[in-house]
């Protein structure tokens, strides 16, 4: 259960620690970050050392330097000058006494007239009735803080109010907003646990407070719930805070806290990224290391990988488990496996430990090749090996690659004659250009090597470069593998494939030979040498170019011709007085139908008369318009 | 072979003179039928004569002209069979019906023709 929990804090809570690795993080707080916090205390205090004469800044920029470890940089008299000046104030009140005398605690200012005055402030609110659970805190923190005693009547009021939280199942609900409800929360948490140190609570407030402890899971729930903070809620960070030192303050032993919740806990301080107050850097560094050095919450445990580049001669991984802070890691055990990608067959590793948190684990037997390997490690925990913390690296299992020999052979177009061969072992280079004219190749032939691998490995980059010497324009061919030897490359090419890529340039082009690959340790780069490359002539008569040919860049973006748009030809129509006479040719059966109807003797004797003529006229007259309709 | 082909015009006469003469018994609808069907033959016959001189260009058009008659011809023949008195194999069948079904046919088809010939 706890596993999860402490893997948001690995990977979230590194406030301190100093560039540890964890891979999957979305949210890291770095060394950097603790800087920055720190920089942004140390500017807020000012040259005088007294934050700006603002109480609350100075209570909030103490108790940060305090967390950081950096009190030597806290100007003590400037603070505590600060605290006494504040109370002594007409305008002091109980927020006042509650920020002045945690800066008393915290610097040891030992201001007798001003710890009374607090105590008077506080006893007075508490005497008053309190109204809400941040003045009972502060009512009751203030009198903590000066180590003095309330009398029982004096706590009633405060005490009262935590009737509400047991009331409301652990959490106050009479707050609109979702981090007001938890910080009210909070503030009754550790005003309960304030009330234990300043007098006696009665029995009849017994049940409340052992009523907040019952409540803490069910307030976790509700708060781990992802839609309980909203964007809105710019005092998040305050909640959570309060709520963690809450929660440290009440619990009597290990909470039984939910790995989840805990995990939202530890992303909302993760927001202290982005802190710009001294508030906020307070409250980020009071909550974390309280998560993280209380024992009654459990610690994370980082796991941080020494190299992602593993040589395949000596495929070892090493790990470092270590606690918050650097410490070394007390985890009874470390597994681990190893896939290609996260669909890839996982195989099991086993670490062996070697002291001050260190592990390693041996990748030798596994059966894997050269590339990029996704590897998880867990450290467990006890005899039933529960999981602690677990985090998941990308690895190079990494090589090298030998070509011991280049042949370079000029041949005809027709690949039949061979007008020149060299060959050339690494790392030397031709002594003497080679000539490549227009009814030429060049091929060139390596066999690449990976020594120490059993597999075939097919890197992903392996060709032929030519870089013209005039222009510096670059020529690419790939060398392909040879299917009966995959370790065989061939690369052939000649003037064509220069025209192809960067038009006719002609001259003196260097040739080099590149093989890489993401698992190669170093790529392999070897200059062959310089070849002679020319083009065929123009034709007889062709005028001889003002300019060097273009290159294929310019001809990308050189201006296309315009769009000639082809139609179809129509088709032969006959003269106009063919068509014209089978026109009236056409014309000339109407005539016989004409006439011949006339000799017949049709008439229209049988026509309708009277009324029946109507519709005898209506229904012809409607064939009429549906034909004309229809045309 | 001159005798053969006095034998031939002779009995086309006989032929002729007798088919003239059993025709004038027609009824008089039937003949404005007929009429109807010759024109439409000699109709397509000049379109089928025009394609075979010129050439199918429009060919949407020699289609749609050329059927257009075919089609009007069957229709014809087929009013002609119904309306006919000395057939019994359409006896029951009114000839205003027979023509109406002849009207309705003859307007599809000329619809069907016009938006064919584009």
């Amino acid at each position: 259960m706890r596993h999860i929990c402490v893997e948001f804090w690995g990977a979230i809570l590194l406030l301190l620690s100093v560039s540890l690795h964890v891979s999957d993080a979305s949210e890291v707080i770095t060394s950097h970050d603790t800087k920055g916090i720190k920089d942004i205390v140390l500017s807020n205090a000012g040259s005088s050392g007294d934050f700006g004469a603002s109480l609350k800044d100075a209570y909030f920029g103490s108790g940060a330097l305090a967390l950081l470890g950096a009190t030597d940089k806290l100007q003590k008299g400037a603070v505590c000058g600060l605290a006494s000046s504040k109370l002594a104030s007409e305008a002091a009140d109980l927020e006042a006494a509650f920020y002045a005398s945690q800066i008393q605690g915290l610097a040891g200012c030992g201001d007798a007239k001003a710890a009374a005055t607090a105590e008077k402030l506080a006893v007075a609110s508490l005497e008053a009735g309190v109204r809400d659970m941040r003045s009972a805190y502060y009512a009751l923190s203030t009198l903590a803080a000066l180590g003095r005693t309330a009398p029982a009547k004096a706590l009633d009021s405060a005490l009262a109010l935590l009737q509400k939280l047991k009331a409301s199942k652990g959490r106050l609900r009479d707050t609109p907003k979702g981090a007001a409800s938890l910080t009210a929360t909070a503030h009754g948490y550790l005003a309960a646990a304030a009330a234990q140190k300043v007098g006696t609570i009665s029995s009849q407030h017994m049940p409340a407070v052992e009523g907040l402890l019952s409540g803490i899971p069910q307030v976790l729930e509700t708060v781990g719930g992802s839609s309980f903070f909203s964007d809105a809620d710019t005092d998040a960070l305050e909640a959570v805070a309060r709520f963690v030192q809450g929660i440290e303050s009440t619990c009597s032993d290990e909470c039984s806290l939910d790995k989840l919740q805990l995990g939202q806990l530890a992303k909302m301080l993760a927001r202290a990224k982005s802190a710009i107050s001294v508030q906020d850097a307070y409250y980020v560094l009071s909550a974390s290391s309280l998560l993280t050095t209380s024992a009654k919450l459990p610690k994370p445990v980082t796991i941080s990988l020494q190299s992602a580049s593993v040589p395949l001669s000596s495929p070892e991984v090493d790990v470092v488990v270590q606690e918050f802070g650097g410490n070394p890691a007390a985890v009874s055990g470390v597994e681990g496996s190893i896939s290609k990608g996260s669909k890839g067959n996982a195989k099991p590793i086993k670490f062996v430990f070697q002291g001050q948190g260190s592990y390693k684990a041996s990748l030798t037997g596994l059966d894997i090749s050269l590339g990029i390997y996704r590897l998880i490690v867990a450290a467990t925990e006890g005899n039933s090996k529960v999981e602690v913390a677990s985090s998941t690296f990308a690895i190079a299992l990494t090589g090298s690659v030998e070509v011991t020999e280049v042949t370079l052979t000029v041949k005809g177009t027709d690949t039949s004659t061979v007008k020149n061969k060299k060959s050339l072992a690494y790392p030397s280079k031709l002594d003497k250009k080679l000539d490549m004219d227009p009814n030429s190749q060049l091929k060139v032939t390596f066999a690449a090597t990976f020594p120490g691998i059993a597999q075939a490995f097919t890197p992903q980059q392996a060709f032929i470069s030519l870089k013209s010497r005039a222009s510096g324009a670059l020529v690419l061919v790939a060398a392909k593998a040879s299917q009966s030897s995959p370790n065989d490359y061939s690369a052939t090419f000649g003037p064509t494939t220069i025209v192809k890529q960067i038009g006719t340039q002609a001259g003196l082009f260097d040739v080099t030979l590149t093989i890489g690959d993401e698992a190669l340790a170093e790529a392999l780069v070897w200059r062959l040498g310089a070849v002679s490359v020319s083009h065929a002539p123009a034709g007889e008569g062709t005028a001889a170019p003002t300019q060097p040919p273009p290159t294929a860049a310019q001809l990308e973006a050189a201006r296309k011709p315009p769009i000639q748009h082809m139609f179809r030809q129509p088709d032969k129509r006959p003269p106009a007085v063919v068509s014209l006479a089978f026109a009236a040719l056409s014309a000339t059966p109407l005539l016989f139908l004409l006439v011949r109807l006339s000799q017949i003797g049709i008439n229209l004797k049988g026509f309708p008369s009277g009324s029946g003529a109507t519709y005898a006229v209506a229904f012809h007259g409607g064939l009429a318009s549906i034909l004309e309709a229809a045309e | 072979m001159q005798r053969s082909i006095n034998d031939f015009k002779s009995n086309a006469a006989v032929i002729l003179k007798s088919f003239n003469a059993e025709y004038t018994k027609t009824p008089l609808r039937i003949k404005v039928i007929d009429a109807f069907m010759v024109y439409a033959l000699l109709t397509a016959a000049v379109q089928f004569l025009y394609m075979l001189c010129v050439g199918t260009f429009p060919f949407n058009s020699f289609l749609s002209g050329f059927f257009c008659s075919v089609g009007f011809f069957v229709l014809s023949v087929s009013l002609r069979m119904q309306v006919d008195p000395s057939s019994d194999e359409f006896k029951g069948l009114l000839p205003e019906r027979a023509y109406a079904d002849f009207v309705l046919c003859g307007c599809l088809l000329f619809l069907v023709v016009w938006n064919f010939m584009g």
